[in-house]
């Protein structure tokens, strides 16, 4: 299962028909087919990297929500109404094409607060699914939904009004994505992680851990877990400590912890061919590792089952090994949240470097100037009193 | 014979196959451990396809590594010169860079392999138009694909693979002084 487009109305502050794109506008090069792009089915391409950059208070972490709940639609059935956190009672409309097994698929739906006072059940309204058998020749028409065919079962079958109808598409748990939030209370999950790696690691011999945990902490040679919440570290002076999990997030550097915590996830991803979300992407690490991690996603001898990378950034510099335009989106905040798309809405050649437009402000990203003075006047006459 | 083309022991190497064919045959070589060296001699454990020092993967990459490397050029003819960009050029050096040619084409392998090299010299035809209308494996006619290279030469097939590149070497030895061999490649 391949995402292909979301338009969304009515979630949070986003703008009317806020749309994010998986399928290329831009011209390919064989490069960009070698490294930027996945070819999912005959000519039918999306993008191993999709980046979302603006300033603070942009709608970066929004746009993330969007794709989770959109995901956790594909993959569970069901919408969290942690995540689902609607604006002035608006209904959600959300508008999903996506690629499964051959065929497209047109998914339709309205989302709504269940008005039972103490449930916090997200229902699906209005419900449509519809769907096109995918062929070489349709490559330049997969949004000519006059063509798609409504799938006929879709609003007869009983399911709970919490439940969507893409549940008979596959009828079981798949995962077509990883979120992976800049909420640090993740990474301190380390039975979840571990977790990953009965899964991954079969015959459990932990050499990819132990891999890992070189990258971060070179003092560390692996962690074992004893029980539900015991873990031993091993060094590399050949001593050993038995941890608590508290112990251990309190050991582990915050560097460490989330470097253990991601790239397990990412691990899953490349292998399994999950998608993977990462909100605000730099926080925690050095500028080469998260350049690594990027580029682990245009590598086809580790990405062989087209895991798509999504993140959000502060900094332009990482957007400088994207060898595409289309695939980038500045998020913007003004009465509302919207993308605009570096090749739609600014179109300069690929090649050219981006970070060094940012800085130009080329497309309105720059932390305003006075703002930043204010701040520091008002430092120099708070320290006049 | 890798040894003796590092300048430094602890130097890489930067794998360019001018298409994803080559990189086929180089990544088949590879896995099956032919080859005087394996990914962990290469510059980001992997094989690039790439004609030019352009993308910023490959890029990246070599600054990453950030030491001298010496690059193999897979291909055919390979007449056009690389183009080192100028913040790379104490990682690349242009006498580092040597070209392994299989020429006229890399369909010559298949053609030698099955017996037809006489057959194609009087057809006049280019060696990928031969392969198409002449060879077949597992009743698949040969098509321009990673698929169909990775099915001819995998498996046990893989002995047939460097017979083969032992045989080119042998009856083609006509290359340019700086046209190298990948059996020069092999172990």
């Amino acid at each position: 299962m391949k995402l292909l487009k979301i338009v969304a109305n009515g979630f949070k502050l986003c703008n009317d028909d806020f749309t994010i794109d998986f399928i290329p506008t831009a011209n390919k090069t064989e490069d960009d087919k070698e490294f930027e792009l996945h070819e999912i089915d005959d000519g039918l391409f999306v993008f191993a990297t999709l980046g979302i950059i603006g300033k603070n208070a942009s709608g970066k972490t929004m746009t993330m929500q969007l794709l989770s709940l959109v995901y956790d639609i594909l993959s569970c059935y069901k919408v969290s109404k942690d995540i689902f956190k609607y604006s002035d009672d608006v209904n959600v409309n959300l508008d999903i094409l996506f690629y499964h097994d051959g065929y497209l698929y047109r998914y339709v739906t309205d989302l709504v607060e269940d008005e039972v006072a103490i449930s916090d059940r997200i229902l699906f309204k209005n419900q449509k699914l519809y769907r096109r058998k995918y062929r070489k020749t349709y490559a330049k028409k997969i949004f000519e939904y006059e063509n798609y065919e409504e799938m006929p079962w879709a609003d007869t079958l009983p399911l709970p009004d919490d439940i969507s109808i893409l549940y008979f598409l596959t009828r079981s748990y798949n995962s077509p994505a990883v979120y992976f939030s800049s909420d640090d209370d993740m990474n301190k999950d380390y039975r979840s992680i571990f977790k990953i790696y009965k899964t991954v690691d079969t015959k459990n011999n932990l050499k990819i851990l132990e891999s890992i945990l070189k990258i971060f902490d070179e003092h560390i040679v692996s962690i074992d877990i004893i029980d539900e919440k015991r873990f031993k570290l091993i060094y590399c002076n050949n001593t050993s400590k038995e941890v608590s999990d508290e112990e251990l997030y309190n050991i582990l550097s915050s560097g460490t912890t989330k470097g253990f915590s991601l790239f397990s996830y990412v691990l899953v991803s490349l292998l399994l061919g999950s998608d993977i979300l990462i909100d605000e992407i730099e926080n925690h690490f050095h500028k080469s590792l998260v350049e690594y991690l990027i580029m682990l996603y245009k590598d086809k001898s580790v990405n062989k089952n087209n895991a798509t990378i999504i993140f959000t950034t502060h900094y332009c510099e990482l957007l400088d090994i994207f060898n595409r335009t289309d695939n980038i989106y500045i998020s913007k905040f003004d009465k509302k949240v919207r993308l605009e798309n570096m090749y739609m809405n600014y179109k300069f050649r690929p090649e050219l470097s981006k970070s060094k437009r940012f800085y130009d402000n080329t497309f309105d990203t720059n932390v305003n100037y006075e703002s930043l003075m204010q701040f520091k006047r008002g430092i120099m006459e708070w320290q006049k009193r | 014979m890798a040894k003796a083309l590092r300048e430094h022991e602890e130097t890489k190497y930067l794998i360019l196959c001018e298409g994803t064919d080559e990189k086929a045959i180089i990544d088949i070589l590879l896995d099956k451990k032919k080859l005087i060296f394996d990914r962990s001699d290469l510059v980001g454990s992997v094989v690039y396809h790439a004609r030019q020092i352009k993308n910023p993967v490959i890029i990246k990459e070599l600054e990453r590594f950030n030491k001298p490397v010496t690059t193999f050029r897979v291909g055919d003819k390979q007449s056009d010169k690389i183009e080192i960009p100028s913040h790379l050029k104490k990682i690349l050096a242009q006498n580092r860079i040597f070209k392994y040619c299989t020429k006229p084409e890399l369909e010559i392998l298949l053609i030698i392999n099955e017996n037809l090299v006489d057959k194609f010299k009087k057809s006049k035809q280019s060696a990928d138009n031969f392969a198409k209308s002449n060879i077949k494996f597992k009743g698949t006619s040969y098509s321009k694909s990673t698929k169909f290279y990775n099915e001819y030469y995998g498996g046990n097939r893989i002995n047939n693979l460097v017979s083969n590149l032992i045989e080119y070497k042998r009856t083609h030895k006509k290359h340019k002084k700086d046209e190298k061999y990948l059996a020069d490649l092999l172990k």
